[in-house]
Parts: structure tokens; sequence; C-alpha cells
């Protein structure tokens, strides 16, 4: 993979990490006692690896995507049960664009991506309470 | 000596041909002495020369047919994973086996890791047939070893059960970085699967 091509895929994978930050933000407003405890790790979790991916992505002499003021949510959030369902889609969806970038990353890029993937598919399944057989792989049967 | 090379004279038997016709020749040339009704032949001889026979006839076999293509190491990866991965199976059937409280916890975790199994084995024709070397090397009765014993508790088998899947989902990530693009994402995809059942077994979605 040319290191143009990995910038990019790097600046995906930020992007995806910002809404899911952002999605935290809305959704532990809703929460309260040990949910509301745990979106807040999740928040501050996800704000890591954000900055992580920037740094990775300004060590390779390239501009980080900024993060959008705003974000179009899946569903309205107007309960803590909403918000718990946010947060498993959120992640869930999370766990799609990492499964998509292991491939085209390699070494530690890529066990990065995979760790990614598996921190996310953990989160979504403590806010979903099921595991799933392939998580990040929409296209098996889940 | 090379290894795909047999020399006409090895197989001739003519003088500097190779030790296994060598030997072989030294077994006719010993029977004929002993002969019919003669003295047994040493045991020890007519092994030696049986094995020399087979070494001779291993390594000239290549001259005639192409040698086979190498395995494709995505293929040895993925059906080493997927020993592994029944390994764990085994392990889910011993805990409930011995703890059958723990099966109501226990079962969708054990179907999703037989759903690892089937994705990595492949429907029958979706894998390239392994070749007898791949299989003969057995790569995966090293690092798959049967799970120990069951701890005798419940409380104990689940921790070792969690364990086992953690340390799975280790092995994943080391694994997936020698793999092609494909094979990668599918063991991401079930190392975070394994990540999951570790962290769920260990806290069930609820109480953490």
């Amino acid at each position: 993979m040319s290191a143009r091509s990995e910038t990019a895929t790097l600046q995906e994978v930020l992007a995806a990490e910002q809404a899911v930050v952002f999605g935290y933000g809305v959704a532990g407003a809703r929460l309260a006692g040990a949910d509301r405890s745990r979106a807040l790790a999740g928040w501050s979790a996800h704000g890591e690896r954000r900055d992580r991916l920037a740094g990775l992505i300004a060590a390779r002499d390239a501009t980080p995507v900024p993060p959008a003021a705003s974000y179009a949510l899946p569903s309205p959030v107007r309960s803590a049960g909403d918000a718990v369902g946010l947060l498993a889609e959120l992640e869930e969806r999370l766990a799609d664009v990492w499964a998509d970038v292991v491939g085209r990353l390699t070494g530690d890029l890529r066990g990065l991506a995979a760790t990614g993937l598996a921190d996310a598919a953990v989160a979504g399944a403590r806010w979903r309470g099921t595991s799933l057989a392939f998580p990040g792989l929409p296209e098996r049967a889940r | 000596m090379l290894l795909w090379t047999c020399s006409p004279g090895a197989r001739t038997g003519a003088p500097g041909g190779y030790e296994g016709t060598a030997a072989l020749r030294g077994i006719i040339t010993a029977m004929t002495r002993t002969g019919p009704g003669g003295p047994l032949l040493p045991r020890r001889a007519v092994l030696t020369g049986a094995v020399a026979l087979a070494a001779g006839l291993a390594a000239c076999s290549p001259d005639r047919a192409t040698p086979p293509p190498p395995p494709d190491p995505d293929v040895v990866l993925r059906l080493k994973v997927a020993t592994e991965v029944r390994s764990l199976l085994a392990a889910y059937a011993a805990v409930i086996a011995t703890h059958p409280a723990t099966g109501a916890r226990l079962r969708p975790f054990a179907a999703e890791t037989r759903a690892h199994d089937r994705a990595l084995s492949g429907p029958p024709g979706a894998l390239a047939t392994p070749s007898p070397r791949t299989t003969s090397t057995g790569t995966s009765g090293r690092t798959s070893p049967p799970p120990s014993p069951v701890p005798t508790t419940p409380v104990g088998a689940l921790a070792w059960l969690a364990g086992l899947e953690r340390a799975a989902a280790v092995r994943r990530r080391r694994q997936l970085l020698r793999a092609g693009p494909d094979l990668a994402r599918l063991l991401a995809s079930v190392g975070a699967s394994e990540s999951t059942h570790a962290a769920l077994i260990a806290h069930p979605a609820g109480t953490a």
C-alpha cells in the first residue's frame, strides 16, 4: 500500500472515531449511574484513539481531517434506552469500519486496526447485551 | 545432494551411485548368500536396507513427477486456526459437561465458536485441498494441545474458559499479521468475537 493510501485509510477511521466520540457525548447526557460511567469511559477511550490516529496522520505530513460540528444520529435519543441503543449501533458501525481497513493495512497499523475492531466489538456487545460471531463483517450472518 | 535430483548413475547402480541403491544391492547380495533354508538374515540388516530403499525411492520420484506446488500459506494458516478453534469448542463442551448449570450461559458463545470453525474450514471445495505435505507437517497438533482438565468449581471453570478465549484472541492478532488481506479481516473478526466471549464470560452483560 502506498504511503498516500495508507494515510487516506487512517483518515477514514479517524473520521469514524470522531463521529463515535460525538455520539458518546450525546448518549452520555441521557444516561445515569453505571451506564453513565461506562459511557464516560467509552467517550474517553475513543477520544484517545482519535488522538492517536491524528498523531499518526500528522507524522505522515498530512493534516488530520477535522471533526464535523454535528452529526446526524441514526435515531433520536430521548431516553436512556435510546442512548444505549445508539451506542450499540455506533460501536457496531465502527467495528465495520475497522474491519474494512484491516486488510488494507500492514504491520503495526494492521495490529492497531485489529485492536480497534476488538474494542468496538466488546463495547458493542456490552451495550447490546449479546455477542456476535463475526463483528465487523456484515456480509456474514450475525 | 540436491533435494530434487537423482543422478542416472544412482538408478543404474553405477559406481558413484548413491547410498540408497548401494544399500539395496547390499541386501540382495546378502539374501543371495544366505539363500533359501540358509541362516536367517540379521533383522537389523533387513531393516537398514528397507529404510535406505525407501529413502532412495523418495529422493528419486520427483525426477519423474513434477514437485508438488508449495501449499498456500493462507490455507495452511486458516486450517491451523480452525484446529485451534475446535480445541476451544472442546473446552466449552468439557465445561458444560462438568458443570451443566453453565450451559445456558455458554451455549451462545459455543455456537459462535462453531460458526468460526465453519468459516475457517470453509464449505467443501472452497479451500484448496491441502497437500499431504501440509497435513504431515502437523502445525496443528503442536500448537493446540487438548484442553487441560476442567476446574472443579463452576466459577473456576468459567475463569479458565475466559482465559482460553483471551489467549485465542491474542493469537489471532499475531496470526493476522502474516495473512493475506481477506484472511486477515476474517481473523480480526474471529479474534474480536473471542475477545467479546472472554469479556462476557468473565463479566456477563449487565454486571459490569
